[in-house]
């Protein structure tokens, strides 16, 4: 089972991810934390999502990189937050940026293989028509190509708008 | 007319050639081109081309319409950022947004394209 949630910055998509992983009943929840704590503004976002889910019943498993590699426990079902921040720490990384895309996608076919229920959460980077040097341009197209990419494997897909999930795709199955 | 909008890179051009089993060669990329193709892929860029030549973009959007009102037109959303200093940004994403709301209402069918799924906002069927 996998499901897409995609929003702007602070439209309410992880509150709303984080509630379609508690209904389900899998043995174990994993939260797949992909931001790289940099300085104290991070710690302090990082801290403010852990003070969120504490009543959920997550364990947290740091994964700025290398999601082929993520650890997951057997049984489990597993939350991905998210998919801009580890596309940005893989192709602004140390490794090659043309295959950032191709990397992250086995590890998304890896941990569908592995977990009970994948729900990956993504951004909405698309709508402000600006125009931005060629490096910026290739992450977007290498974070858009990893939506579409999702988005055609989902078996659900919601846009989050103002905390409001809109259903663009439920499979048939 | 089929109006076809979305975000930058969502797979509007591929959604629209599969769906309607079109090739690349049905594709117009300018307001000429436009009145003998299919599919018109690039609205916005080609709203600002003619912003910049000191054309009329809605003007020359009504000709190729005449000329061809089955055409498919494409467009990336793009007011959705902070509002540009520059004078010629603004001017650029008044015109298109405005012309999109214009080919919306004139439109029989919209489709919003998200992540390569299409939504129908308008004229379903």
């Amino acid at each position: 089972m996998l499901t897409l949630v995609v929003g702007g910055s602070a439209s309410g998509k992880s509150s709303f991810a984080e509630s379609l992983m508690v209904s389900g009943d899998s043995e174990r929840r994993i939260y797949l934390a992909t931001m790289l704590l940099r300085d104290e503004e991070c710690e302090k976002r990082a801290l403010h999502h852990r003070e969120m889910r504490r009543d959920k019943a997550f364990e947290t498993l740091e994964c700025p990189r290398a999601l082929e590699r993520a650890n997951i426990p057997p049984r489990s079902s597993v939350l991905l937050e998210d998919l801009s921040n580890l596309a940005a720490n893989e192709f602004f990384g140390d490794e090659d940026s043309a295959g950032a895309a191709g990397r992250i996608m086995s590890g998304i076919l890896r941990l569908e293989q592995l977990s009970e229920a994948l729900v990956i959460v993504s951004n909405e980077l698309f709508l402000d028509g600006m125009e931005y040097d060629r490096e910026t341009l290739d992450y977007l197209m290498c974070l858009s190509a990893l939506n579409r990419a999702v988005a055609a494997r989902a078996d659900l897909v919601y846009e989050v708008i103002c905390g409001i999930p809109i259903l663009w795709k439920e499979s048939a199955s | 007319m089929i109006l076809m909008i979305g975000g930058a890179a969502q797979g509007k051009l591929a959604y629209t050639l599969g769906h309607y089993q079109l090739t690349s060669s049905d594709v117009a990329y300018d307001f000429e081109s436009a009145g003998s193709k299919a599919v018109f892929y690039g609205l916005h860029q080609a709203v600002r081309a003619l912003l910049s030549a000191g054309g009329d973009p809605s003007a020359a959007m009504e000709r190729a319409l005449l000329q061809n009102p089955g055409l498919i037109v494409i467009c990336d959303e793009v007011g959705g950022g902070v509002v540009p200093i520059d004078p010629v940004q603004r001017e650029w994403r008044e015109a298109t947004g405005r012309l999109c709301c214009t080919l919306a209402a004139q439109a029989d069918q919209v489709v919003r394209i998200f992540c390569g799924l299409p939504m129908v906002l308008k004229g379903g069927g």
